[in-house]
C-alpha cells in the first residue's frame, strides 16, 4: 500500500516536474498540493501510529476525503486482486489442464516413439525385403535377359524364314508369265480347233449341197431319161437305161468312197484335236492348281510375316525395357567396377610391396644357397682331408702297434730276465744265509753277487735306454735293484721287517673284515635312519650324512691301503648298496621335498626316483602309485594301506 | 571312443611335451633351461636334484626336466625316462678331457628301451669359449655317425650368449609336431 502510494507520488512529481519551467505558479500550487498531500499522509501515518495525534480540521477533512478515495481505491484494488486471484485460479486450472494435456501429449509422444521404433524395425525389415526382392529381380532380370537373347535368336530365325519365303515367292513369280503363255497357247489352240471345225462343217455343207445338186441332177436326168425312153424304143430304151444305171451306180460308189474317205480323215482329225484339247485342259488344270497353291502359300506367308512383325514389335518393346534396365545395371556395374579398381590398385600396391619383399627374400635365399654350396665344397674338402689324416693316422697306428709289439717282446724278455734276476737274488739271499753260517764263503759269494748285480744293473740300464715305454717300470726295477744292492748287507733286518710287516698285514686284514662288518651295519642303520626321517621329519637330518661320510672315508682308506685281492669284494659291496655320501643325501632330500610339495600329476613322475632312492620294494612303489592315482581321480577306491603296525597311512580321524 | 578322447584333447589344448635335459655336470643344462624359460642368463649353482619348468615355444607347451649331472647322481637319470618325448643332451665343447665320459653316458642312455621313441637333440654348448671343439669334432667324439634308428640333430650353442638355441628349439618343435 505504502509502496504503491510512493510510486504514485513519484509518478506525479516526475510527470509534473519535467514538462514546463514557465508555469511556475501552477508548479507552486502543485507543490502546495503535494506538500499538503504529503503532510496528510504524514498525519494519516501519525493517526495510525499514535491515536492522540492532532492536526488541522481542513487537513482532517481533506484526509477523510483522501481516506475515502483511498478506500475506494483500496476497494478497487481488492476487486482487482480478487479478479487477479480468479484469473490466477483460472490460469492455474488452465495450467493443470495444460499439464494434463502435456502428460497426454508425452504419452502420445511415447506411443509415437514406440511406433517410430516399430516403424524403424519395419523399415529395416522392408529394407531387407527390398534387398532380397532386388536380388530376386536381378535374378529375374538375368533370366529375362537370357529369354530375350533366346527370343532374338528365334526372331532371327523367323526373319530368315521370311526371307526364304520371299525368295521362294519371287521364284514362283517367275513362273507366272509361263502360265500366262500357256493359257494364251491354249486359247490359240482352241481357236485353231474351232477354225478347223468350222472349215470341216463348211466343207461338209458344201459336199451335202453338191450331193443335193447331184440328186437334183439325177432326178432331172431320170426325167430326161424317161422322156428319152418314151421317145426311144423299148430295147434301146432298156439299153440306155441300163447303161445309165450302171454309170449312176459307178458314180454313187465313187461318191460313197469319197465320203468314207472324208469321214475317216475327219474322224482322225477330230480325234487328234480332241486328244490335244484334253491334254491342254489337263495342263491348264495342273497349272491352275499350282497357281492356287502358290497363292495360298503367299497368303500364309503374308499372315506369318504380319504375325512376326507384331511379335517383333513386342520384342522390341521388351528390348527397350530391358535395355533401360541393363543401363541401370551397367551403371551399378560401373560403380562396382570403380570400387573394384580401387581395391585392385590397393591390392596391386600391396602386391608390388610383397613382390619386392619376395625378391629380396629370393636374393637372400640365393645368397644362402651359394653359401651352402660353398660350405658343402669346404665340407667335402674337409672330409677328404679328414680321410687323408685318418689314413695317415691308421698307418701311424699300425706302425705304433708294430713298435708296441716289439716293445712288448722286449718287455717279455726283460721280464724273464727280471724273473731270473729275482731268482738269482733269492738264491743269493739263500747263499747269504748259508754264508752267514760260513762267513768266508758268504763274503766271497757276496762279492760275486755284488759283481753280478753290477753287471745286471748295467744290462738293465742298457735295456732301459732301448725301450722308452717301459721306462717307468724299469726305473722301479732299477730302484729296487739299487735298493737290493744297497740293502744286501741289511737283508737280515729287512727280512725281520718283512716278517713284522706280514704280521701287521694280518692285523690289517682282520681290521678290514671288522670294518666291512661295521660298514654293513652302518648301512642298515642308515636305512633305518632314512625311514625314521621319513616318519619323523628332518629332526635327525644332520646325523646320518656325517656317519655316512665317516664310513665312506674309512672305506676309501681301506680301498687305498689294501692289496688288489680285496678290491673286488669291496666294489661288489658298493655296487649292491648305494653309498650314502653327502651328494646322494642332498639329492634324496631334494627329491623327497619336491615329491611331497608338488601336485599329484607332477609327483607321479617322481615315484620311480623316490623308489630307487629309498630302495622301496615293488609292492611299496605300486602302493605309492596307486595312492597318487586315487588322489588324482574323482572316483575309485582307496588302495589297501594295511592295518595296525604295518599300516602305511594315518587312519582318518 | 578314441575320437571322443581326441576331441576332448583338442578342446583342452594339445598335450604337454615332456623333455629331459641331460649331460655331464657343468655342461650348462640349468643355464639352457632358464634361458629357454625366461630368456635371460641366470646365475646357477650345481644342481643336486632337478629343475622342472614349463616352457612355451611357438604355441607348443613343453615340460622341461633339467636333471643334475654329477657323477654320483647320474644313475638316477633312468628314473625319469618314462613318457619322454625328447632329450636335449648338452655337451661342454671346451671340456676335451671328459668328452669320452659324455659319449659313454649318451650311449648308455640311448640303450634304454623307454627312450626308444624319443627325439635326440645334441647341443654342443659353450661355443663362445676359446679353443673349444667344433660341431664336427663333437659329432665325431660322441660317435653320432654310428647312431641308427634315431631322429636326432646336433646344434652349436652358447647358452650365455643365447646363440643357436632358437634353431634347436625350431627344429625340435617342428619335428615333434610333424611326428604327432
Amino acid at each position: 500500500m505504502f509502496a504503491s502510494l510512493k510510486n504514485k507520488i513519484k509518478e506525479e512529481t516526475g510527470s509534473d516536474v519535467a514538462p514546463t519551467a514557465t508555469n511556475t505558479r501552477h508548479i507552486n500550487h502543485n507543490n502546495n498540493r503535494i506538500r499538503s498531500r504529503f503532510s496528510s499522509t504524514l498525519s494519516v501515518n501519525s493517526t495510525n501510529e499514535d491515536t492522540g495525534g492532532g492536526g488541522n480540521v481542513d487537513s482532517q477533512s481533506y484526509g477523510a476525503e483522501q481516506l475515502s478515495t483511498l478506500r475506494s481505491q483500496c476497494n478497487e484494488l481488492t476487486t482487482k486482486v480478487t479478479d487477479l486471484t480468479t484469473r490466477l485460479q483460472t490460469i492455474q486450472e488452465e495450467k493443470t489442464r495444460i499439464e494434463k494435456t502435456n502428460e497426454i501429449l508425452l504419452e502420445t509422444v511415447k506411443v509415437a516413439q514406440t511406433q517410430k521404433d516399430i516403424y524403424c524395425e519395419e523399415q529395416e525389415k522392408i529394407q531387407n525385403l527390398q534387398q532380397s526382392e532386388i536380388e530376386k529381380l536381378k535374378n529375374l532380370l538375368s533370366f529375362r535377359e537370357q529369354e530375350a537373347v533366346d527370343r532374338l535368336a528365334a526372331m532371327r530365325q523367323n526373319q530368315q524364314q521370311i526371307e526364304n519365303l520371299t525368295t521362294e515367292l519371287e521364284r514362283l513369280k517367275q513362273y507366272e508369265p509361263m502360265v500366262e503363255d500357256l493359257q494364251d497357247e491354249l486359247e490359240r489352240l482352241r481357236h485353231s480347233s474351232q477354225l478347223g471345225k468350222n472349215n470341216l462343217t463348211t466343207t461338209l455343207a458344201a459336199v451335202e449341197e453338191e450331193n443335193r445338186h447331184l440328186k437334183m441332177r439325177l432326178q432331172i436326168m431320170e426325167q430326161a431319161r424317161l422322156d428319152a425312153i418314151n421317145s426311144f424304143s423299148a430295147d434301146e430304151k432298156m439299153q440306155a437305161l441300163v447303161q445309165e444305171r450302171k454309170m449312176l451306180e459307178q458314180h454313187l460308189e465313187e461318191a460313197h468312197l469319197q465320203l468314207s474317205d472324208i469321214k475317216s480323215t475327219w474322224s482322225g482329225q477330230n480325234l487328234s484335236l480332241e486328244t490335244q484339247v484334253s491334254r491342254l485342259s489337263k495342263q491348264v488344270a495342273e497349272e491352275t492348281t499350282e497357281k492356287r497353291k502358290a497363292l495360298r502359300a503367299r497368303d500364309d506367308l503374308n499372315e506369318k510375316v504380319k504375325q512376326l512383325e507384331f511379335e517383333m514389335l513386342k520384342l522390341k518393346d521388351d528390348m527397350k525395357q530391358r535395355e533401360d534396365k541393363i543401363k541401370l545395371l551397367e551403371e551399378e556395374i560401373d560403380e562396382l567396377n570403380m570400387a573394384l579398381k580401387e581395391c585392385r590398385e590397393e591390392n596391386e600396391q600391396q602386391i608390388i610391396y610383397e613382390r619386392n619383399k619376395a625378391e629380396t627374400l629370393e636374393n637372400e635365399t640365393k645368397d644362402l644357397k651359394l653359401r651352402i654350396s660353398t660350405a658343402d665344397e669346404r665340407f667335402s674338402e674337409y672330409a677328404t682331408n679328414a680321410e687323408h689324416v685318418a689314413q695317415s693316422l691308421r698307418q701311424q697306428n699300425t706302425q705304433l702297434q708294430e713298435q708296441l709289439n716289439e716293445a712288448q717282446n722286449l718287455l717279455e724278455t726283460e721280464k724273464e730276465e727280471k724273473l731270473t734276476a729275482l731268482l738269482r737274488n733269492a738264491e743269493i739271499s739263500q747263499s747269504e744265509e748259508i754264508l752267514r753260517k760260513e762267513l768266508r764263503m758268504e763274503r766271497d759269494e757276496a762279492n760275486e753277487l755284488h759283481e753280478k748285480n753290477v753287471q745286471l744293473t748295467s744290462e738293465m740300464e742298457a735295456k732301459t735306454q732301448e725301450m722308452k715305454q717301459c721306462k717307468i717300470e724299469m726305473e722301479e726295477i732299477k730302484t729296487v735293484m739299487y735298493k737290493n744292492d744297497e740293502k744286501l748287507k741289511e737283508i737280515d733286518e729287512m727280512q725281520r721287517e718283512i716278517s713284522e710287516k706280514n704280521k701287521t698285514i694280518k692285523v690289517l686284514n682282520q681290521r678290514l673284515a671288522d670294518l666291512k662288518k661295521t660298514l654293513q651295519k652302518e648301512f642298515h642303520s642308515a636305512k633305518s635312519f632314512e625311514a625314521e626321517k621319513e616318519r619323523n621329519g628332518n629332526c635327525i637330518a644332520a646325523k646320518p650324512p656325517t656317519n655316512a661320510i665317516v664310513v665312506a672315508a674309512s672305506a676309501a682308506v681301506v680301498n687305498d691301503t689294501l692289496a688288489c685281492e680285496h678290491c673286488g669284494g669291496v666294489s661288489a659291496a658298493t655296487s649292491s648298496s648305494i653309498v650314502m655320501d653327502e651328494v646322494n643325501f642332498k639329492y634324496l632330500k631334494h627329491v623327497i621335498v619336491k615329491f611331497l610339495t608338488s601336485r599329484e600329476v607332477e609327483a607321479r613322475h617322481l615315484i620311480r626316483a623316490v623308489a630307487t632312492l629309498l630302495q622301496l620294494t615293488k609292492d611299496e612303489e605300486k602302493l605309492l602309485q596307486d595312492t597318487l592315482n586315487w588322489k588324482m581321480s574323482w572316483f575309485g577306491s582307496k588302495p589297501n594301506h594295511g592295518r595296525g603296525q604295518h599300516s602305511f597311512s594315518i587312519p582318518p580321524s | 571312443m578314441g575320437g571322443v578322447l581326441s576331441y576332448f584333447r583338442g578342446l583342452l589344448g594339445s598335450r604337454e611335451m615332456r623333455i629331459l635335459i641331460l649331460g655331464l655336470d657343468g655342461a650348462g643344462k640349468t643355464t639352457i633351461l632358464y634361458r629357454l624359460q625366461v630368456g635371460e642368463v641366470v646365475t646357477t649353482i650345481p644342481t643336486i636334484g632337478f629343475n622342472v619348468e614349463q616352457v612355451t615355444y611357438k604355441n607348443l607347451k613343453f615340460q622341461v626336466w633339467d636333471l643334475g649331472g654329477q657323477t654320483s647322481i647320474r644313475p638316477y637319470w633312468r628314473c625319469y625316462y618314462s613318457n619322454t618325448d625328447a632329450i636335449i643332451y648338452v655337451v661342454d665343447s671346451a671340456d676335451r678331457d671328459r668328452i669320452g665320459i659324455s659319449k659313454d653316458e649318451l650311449l648308455y642312455m640311448l640303450r634304454e628301451e623307454e627312450l626308444a621313441g624319443a627325439i635326440l637333440v645334441v647341443l654342443a654348448n659353450k661355443q663362445d669359449m676359446e679353443g673349444c671343439m667344433t660341431v664336427a669334432e663333437v659329432h665325431h667324439a660322441l660317435g653320432l655317425e654310428n647312431l641308427k634308428n634315431r631322429t636326432f640333430q646336433i646344434f652349436k650353442t652358447s647358452a650365455t650368449k643365447g646363440e643357436g638355441l632358437d634353431q634347436a628349439m625350431d627344429w625340435l618343435s617342428n619335428t615333434l609336431q610333424s611326428r604327432k
